[in-house]
């Protein structure tokens, strides 16, 4: 049904009229049926109507717009002394029902309406509906006038569709977008199978908007009246209004290349700088962090007494003798002092006062709930590391673990740390392949994995692939099985056969905690690794300070525990802090997109860490599933992983809360760049450096450059929860301290505004070279998403013939059914859409409309991938690929 | 060594030293002088621990036999138990903890479970439920049950809890005696591994009146209708916005039924303000429970201790408290002591029938486990024998080195704690204890004449406290019997017991034709009536014979009509009969049939001579014997 209806009568004949104007060279009839997909006596029918009614122009076999139709009406309209007699006016000249609709106070519509007796026959549609849903077109009309503040409000009043609109309304609204620059200053929504209406908005005095003047007409006849029905409302409705806005344009070729602001603009597009967002008044009052410069300002002053202070909130068993020893580029923190992070994650919480506070919430991919108390976790942990010694591991090996994020995982990680041995996640669904590679590059002497994973209702079996991955290596493999099928060495058995005596061993402060390779968008995986004390001191303090967690709270990362954000805010951090943490193996959007929301409110999430990814996808699903969700605990939403459209930080500040837009790295261990509380935020850009690091958009010698300068960005210093080296391969650290002189490359491309904001611009080697520009590919991505049709997007550069590079661009449409030829005509769309929006009309573009976007696990896209399926390059490693 | 060991026996036992240091209330005699001497700014310091929307102005209004408390305030015992912890650093401290007898557990926080009591109180107002109206809970011992009796006293409504054991006749009577409207019920209750039917007794019971039900649906989805309605749908659909209505230090939180000697069960009534400072002051004082720890109290919603120490005192204090679905002793006899040992719990309050219980099955089931959480057992219902107190001691509480074992006596009239053994003082097998703060108790005779010590006697209060019941519901004058009964202006418990040179009461058993059956209070009208009800019997009698486990069990005589025969077929059938309508907890152990029953001439049936010939004893004077 959605493919044969969604190009009715009335809306194919707006396509038309859009398709001349654009085309105003004249075009033929068969050019048109092919352009529509209808066949040829279908267009000469449509043409030969719209030419009746004096719409078009036939010369020869070549049909073009008439300039006539949208001449200006020769005798001026007497200004209606009251908005009663515009409606009666309205009601003269048309004959057809008309209706007014005056905005009152709370934002709702009154409606008069004069016409023939009764009320139009609606076929297919109860009756009791009908009266309401006649404010659509007059509805939007004022909407799309309205203050994007003034329309927040006024949206739960006003929806700009219904679920009786029959057509698609995305592309609809592209076609009336196209109506609108050419000067009609309509609405147009067809309610229902055979029903169109028409309206257009009336100003005050001052500007603002009062109401809308419509008119609805059956659809049969709307074509071969529209011309007569736009002059007549937007006539009177012009005359009605104290204030005209913009003064129509006439029609021209020129016209749509002209930048959208010059026109009456009713849709907001992005302007190219954001305006700065301040958090809620109440959060900022109660910020932890309450003033960011002085406090950055004093952690590049004085890093060494910044970092101490804060490490004294934890037990060390023996102090440190220097805070910090650097020897460029390695750095050491804490010097001499031991610890043990889970002494202070667990047994310090489960021998106090907080011990029957849940640490985690842990939901199963099977369905399963698990809340334990921080009491619970450290006996838990305690018989686990009991195990674990049993089986002979010992303070420095290496433990791979191979499971999907849950208790287990947990455990495994923590029982590692309490032993002194060191977790190497691998991310559940990776292949034998690439797990091998990693079992045999960390030397591992036991593999933790789960014989299966539930998720989006299917089970993903690992058994085989496991039992492929440790062919011939000398390890053993801790079974965490659900399939009832027990193996030789189960986790839970092992941990039932041990009591919860094992005390966590204390560790030198260096003393290596995890080593976690990171996602594969830049080739060979490498082995980042982190340690128990500056890791653990590192990301709480980030997880107050940024994230502005309190006592009482409950944090949710969405990310996979086998990512980095899984470990340092999944896991530890917020452990370690005494706060209670949600980890949930399924996916976010199943079995419905409302599951996110339900979790949300169950375990009254007051922080979320997510990713754009997500982001992007409730976006897209509608915020339809948040409406019967309370999420009144939820103050605070982080995102990590990638490029933040505008579009998109503006979606969840709206519908679930305030945005942290922050950037990391696996090899920074905790957030880097973001926008605390108390400064207000640049939606599209990551934010500022964080307290304790230091970091710079430099050229290619690492000369900083000033504000509104595209250069690499670096790390001028390591702090704490810095990585300490790549595991097995130290050059490579080495390489990329000395990359550019004195500074770490994170391998982005970066912009400073002149307030010392950062955006991400692409890493770069996801740098284009069009010509004479140099774009990143997120500021493509970013530009794409401002449009109102594209769910996501990614952009790759592709040789051309002259050396240079061509933009090709995947996007995902938003509505998930389109025709052939709807995608053709939005992928022009959208290429004159990017260039407007890049300011470069000459760019070389392609757009490619596209299913899905091969994503890392992580959420990341790769880029790689997309390149080297266009070039027939070999993509590399694809281990972190989603399957 | 040995005399020394005997003189302690003999001067009872005391807590480890440890223990009693670190007690909540380390001096017992100041704190009780004080509480008698200067009531009111005991209580009303006690009161302060509180946040009230509204100060009182007085402390007590005592007009005999009237009392009132905290006169002028205004609180809401939800705000005190759910909203100060929630909404601070207390708000993911377990509130809950819920075991089931497969091993199943579900936590709620103290974030969560405010969360979903101003959910179900939102949607009970949505019902159509208002401030003082009644609504029946008759749940299965579930966090579900607790969130019903909460989101009641959210909005002011009055709770009132049938013990989910109960039978039709009971419910029913309950329902039309509180008025209700509304009944939150669940479709099964779990023991011993099988669903027990709780759904056809409440549609009987609820047959042809014009009430509501919420069903907590767990062995089947059913569908909402026009008359019911699905608890977890009704919940989550509903958003958290109920807040804590204030109200009247006075206001009635709930009705809890309990027998009497005439059959017809009393609904006594406890209000917001009173019974939320005496609850709470003895879980801390009595119970000696710290703020980090796991307090479990064995019995169910249904009774006084589980609307007071499973529900209202351990959420007051801001503690966690367990609750476990089911019995004891399934699936194995350690069940209870593995849940200590993985929920670390820290004291256990459970009725003596229990402990019998865990005494005949045997040290070893214990010793399986690590206890080493275990600081304090609390015992209270019936009386405790010397050999189950010295058995816990001993088996549980190794030998008084990991803690102590406490004795305790009171009623659903008094809400809490009134005779007991606190932490510092010695405890003395076979004697409940001491009069708590707030209390004082005496031994009189019939004509109100206290009695010499070491004599029987009634035992009666000579003053009100804070949370002892206010009226009976729908039946003033009963409340005032319960004052009258003895002359001297005292409140007759109802028990008869004896007090020691030095103060230590003994409970020794009802003075009333009321029997104690594992603790439960079961008026024998009650159960004759029951059995009357059934078309065979012509006349019944109930009396209470001695039971090793439960304290007493029932034994059942029945004189059958003309027609019917005496058939252990029949004999099956009544008991069934007697089940269904009552619960089982009132079934009779046991039934006979009789030719007739023992009178009076006055045509009162002799219970005296039927239990001495039960129980082969003497029956004493028989001169009133019908010929």
């Amino acid at each position: 049904m959605a493919q044969t209806r969604k190009l009715t009568t009335v809306q194919t004949a707006l396509r038309v009229l859009a398709y001349l104007a654009e085309h105003p060279e004249g075009v033929e009839a068969a050019r048109l049926a092919a352009f529509l997909g209808k066949s040829l006596s279908t267009a000469y029918a449509l043409l030969a109507s719209l030419v009746a009614e004096g719409f078009a122009e036939r010369e020869g076999s070549l049909y073009k717009l008439s300039r006539t139709a949208l001449a200006r009406s020769p005798a001026p309209l007497v200004e209606p002394e009251r908005l009663a007699d515009a409606l009666e006016e309205l009601y003269l000249r048309t004959r057809e029902r008309t209706y007014l609709a005056l905005l009152d106070r709370e934002g709702r519509l009154r409606l008069s309406t004069r016409g023939r007796q009764g009320l139009p026959k609606l076929s297919g549609v109860e009756e009791v509906i009908a009266e309401g849903f006649h404010a659509l077109a007059l509805g939007k009309a004022v909407l799309a006038f309205l203050e994007p503040e003034v329309q927040a409000g006024h949206l739960q009043n006003l929806r700009a569709y219904t679920p009786l609109t029959l057509t698609d309304p995305l592309t609809l609204e592209e076609e009336l977008a196209k109506v609108r620059r050419m000067g009609f200053a309509v609405e147009i929504e067809e309610h229902a199978l055979g029903l169109s209406s028409l309206a257009a908005p009336i100003f005050d005095p001052e500007g603002r908007v009062l109401g809308a003047l419509g008119v609805v007409v059956p659809s049969r006849r709307f074509p071969y009246a529209f011309t007569r029905l736009v002059q007549a409302v937007q006539e009177v409705a012009k005359a009605a209004s104290s204030y005209h806005p913009t003064e129509p344009v006439s029609v021209g070729s020129e016209l749509l290349s002209q930048p959208l602001e010059n026109l009456p603009e009713p849709p907001p597009t992005p302007a190219c700088e954001e305006k700065a967002v301040p958090a809620p008044p109440r959060l900022v009052a109660e910020a932890n962090l309450r003033d960011y410069r002085t406090e950055y300002e004093r952690s590049l002053r004085d890093p060494e007494g910044f970092w101490a202070a804060w490490a004294r909130r934890f037990f060390w068993f023996s102090p440190w003798k220097e805070v910090c020893r650097l020897e460029p580029p390695h750095h050491r923190w804490f010097v001499g002092a031991e610890t043990n992070i889970t002494y202070n994650a667990l047994d310090r919480y489960a021998e106090g006062p907080r011990r029957n506070h849940l640490a985690l919430i842990a939901l199963a991919g099977d369905g399963a709930v698990h809340k334990l108390t921080y009491r619970e976790l450290r006996d838990l942990t305690s018989r686990l590391a009991g195990g674990l010694r049993a089986l002979g591991v010992g303070p420095g090996d290496r433990v791979a673990v191979y499971m999907p994020t849950g208790l287990e995982m947990a455990l495994t990680f923590l029982a590692c740390a309490r032993i002194g041995a060191v977790h190497v996640a691998v991310p559940a669904g990776m292949g034998a392949q690439a797990l091998r590679e990693r079992l045999v590059d960390t030397g591992a002497r036991l593999l933790v994995a789960a014989d299966r994973m539930y998720q989006g209702g299917r089970v993903l079996p690992f058994a085989g692939l496991i039992e492929e991955a440790v062919q011939d290596l000398d390890l053993e493999v801790l079974w965490f099985s659900r399939g009832g099928n027990a193996r030789p060495l189960e986790f839970w058995e092992l941990v039932e056969a041990h009591r919860p005596n094992t005390p966590p061993l204390p560790v030198d402060s260096e003393h290596p905690l995890f080593i976690l390779y990171t996602s594969g968008s830049t080739g060979k995986p490498k082995g980042v690794v982190h340690v128990h004390g500056g890791y653990m001191v590192g990301i709480t303090y980030h997880l107050r300070a940024l994230f502005d967690l309190k006592e009482g709270d409950v944090m949710w990362a969405t990310a996979d525990l086998s990512w980095i954000v899984g470990h340092s805010y999944g896991l530890y951090a917020p452990l370690l802090e005494g706060l209670t943490t949600v980890l949930r193996a399924e996916r976010l959007d199943y079995p419905d997109p409302g599951s996110f929301y339900e979790t949300l409110e169950e375990c009254g999430v007051n922080v979320l860490l997510t990713s754009p990814t997500w982001l992007r996808t409730f976006r897209r699903h509608g915020e339809e599933w948040a409406k019967g969700a309370d999420l009144g605990a939820l103050r605070l939403v982080g995102c990590v992983g990638e490029y933040l459209a505008p579009e998109v930080w503006r979606w969840a500040r709206n519908h679930l809360a305030h945005v942290l837009d922050n950037w990391w790295q696996t090899e920074t261990g905790g957030p880097c760049l973001s926008t605390p509380v108390c400064m207000p935020a640049k939606p599209g850009k990551a934010g500022l450096p964080l307290p304790g690091v230091e970091m710079r958009v430099v050229d290619g010698l690492g000369r900083e450059l000033p504000p509104g300068e595209k250069g690499h960005l670096v790390i001028c210093k390591p702090f704490p929860h810095f990585m300490r080296t790549f595991w097995n391969d130290d050059r490579r650290y080495i390489e990329q301290w000395s990359r550019i002189p004195g500074c770490y490359t994170t391998g982005d491309i970066a912009v400073r505004d002149e307030e010392g904001y950062i955006a991400l611009l692409g890493r770069s080697d996801d740098v284009i070279k069009a010509g004479e520009l140099r774009i990143g590919t997120a500021e493509i991505e970013g530009a794409m998403l401002a449009h109102p049709a594209v769910a996501e997007a990614a952009a790759i550069g592709v040789p051309d013939p002259e050396g240079g590079e061509v933009v090709k661009v995947y996007v995902v449409l938003k509505t998930r059914e389109a025709s052939l030829e709807a995608r053709a005509i939005l992928s022009d769309k959208l290429k004159s859409h990017l260039r407007r929006q890049l300011g470069s009309l000459s760019l070389a573009i392609e757009v490619l409309i596209v299913e899905r976007l091969p994503r890392t696990k992580s959420g990341k896209i790769m880029r790689r991938l997309l390149k080297a399926q266009e070039l027939g390059a070999d993509p590399g490693d694809l281990s972190t690929l989603e399957p | 060594m040995q005399i020394e060991q005997l003189l302690r026996t003999q001067a009872g036992y005391l807590a480890p030293e440890w223990e009693r240091q670190a007690a909540n209330l380390r001096d017992f005699w100041a704190e009780y002088r004080r509480s008698l001497e200067d009531p009111e700014g005991f209580w009303g310091e006690e009161a302060r621990r509180f946040s009230w929307f509204q100060p009182f102005e007085r402390v007590l209004e005592w007009k005999f036999p009237d009392h009132r408390w905290f006169l002028g305030g205004r609180t809401n015992i939800t705000y005190n138990a759910l909203d100060r912890h929630a909404k601070g650093p207390g708000r993911n401290r377990v509130a809950l903890l819920y075991l089931g007898e497969d091993g199943r557990e579900q936590k709620l926080t103290y974030g969560e479970l405010l969360d979903r009591v101003a959910r179900f109180a939102t949607a009970l107002r949505a019902l159509g439920v208002r401030e003082g109206d009644r609504v029946i809970v008759y749940m299965p011992l579930t966090p579900e049950g607790i969130i019903a009796m909460l989101a009641c006293a959210r909005i002011g409504a009055v709770h009132s809890v049938v013990y989910a054991g109960l039978g039709v006749a009971a419910l029913r009577e309950r329902i039309q005696d509180a008025g209700a409207r509304l009944v939150v019920a669940g479709d099964v209750s779990y023991r011993r591994g099988k669903p027990v039917d709780l759904e056809s007794i409440v549609l009987q019971a609820t047959q042809g009146l014009d009430v509501h039900v919420v069903w907590f649906n767990r062995s089947k989805a059913v569908p909402e209708g026009p008359h019911h309605s699905d608890f977890n749908a009704l919940l989550w659909r509903h958003k958290p916005e109920a807040e804590a209505v204030p109200l009247d230090s006075e206001h009635p939180l709930f009705i809890l039924y309990t027998s009497g000697s005439t059959g017809k069960p009393k609904g006594v009534v406890h209000v917001h303000g009173g019974y939320m400072v005496g609850v709470a002051y003895h879980l801390r004082t009595f119970f000696d429970v710290k703020e980090d720890e796991v307090f479990w109290a064995t019995s169910d919603i249904g009774w006084i201790v589980g609307h007071s120490y499973i529900v209202y005192a351990p959420l007051l204090l801001g503690v966690t408290s367990v609750l476990r679905e089911g019995a004891p002793d399934y699936p194995d006899p350690s069940a209870l002591w593995g849940a200590v040992e993985r929920y670390r719990v820290n004291v256990i309050f459970t009725a003596p029938t229990a402990v019998r219980m865990f005494m005949k099955y045997g040290p070893e089931w214990p010793a399986r486990h690590d206890l080493s959480s275990l600081r304090l057992l609390a015992v209270a219902g019936e009386p405790l024998n010397p050999e189950a107190w010295r058995w816990a001691y001993t088996h549980l509480m190794d030998e008084g080195r990991r803690g102590f074992v406490v004795d305790n006596w009171w009623q659903t009239e008094l809400g809490g704690p009134t005779l007991g053994t606190p932490v510092t003082l010695e405890a003395r097998p076979g004697f409940a204890g001491v009069p708590l703060p707030g209390v004082e108790a005496k031994v009189v005779d019939a004509e109100g004449k206290e009695v010499p010590p070491g004599k029987g006697g009634l035992l009666v209060l000579r003053r009100p406290f804070p949370h002892m019941m206010r009226t009976i519901w729908g039946d003033h004058g009963r409340y005032v019997r319960y004052w009258e009964e003895v002359p001297g202006g005292v409140y007759a418990a109802g028990d008869v017991a004896s007090r020691s040179e030095d103060g230590y009461f003994t409970v020794l058993g009802r003075a009333d034709d009321v029997l104690n059956v594992a603790g439960h209070r079961i008026g024998t009208a009650e159960v004759e009536s029951a059995l009357v009800s059934h078309p065979a019997v012509a006349e019944a009698a109930v009396i209470g014979v001695p039971d090793p486990i439960k304290g007493e069990r029932i034994q059942a005589f029945a004189v059958l009509r003309a027609g019917w025969a005496k058939t252990p077929a029949l004999q099956q059938e009544v008991v069934q009969h007697v089940r269904q309508q009552l619960g089982p907890i009132a079934t009779p152990g046991e039934l006979v049939f009789v030719d007739k029953l023992p009178k009076t001439r006055s045509g009162k049936i002799l219970r005296r001579l039927l239990r001495a010939q039960a129980l082969g004893q003497d029956p004493g004077d028989l001169s009133t014997l019908e010929e």
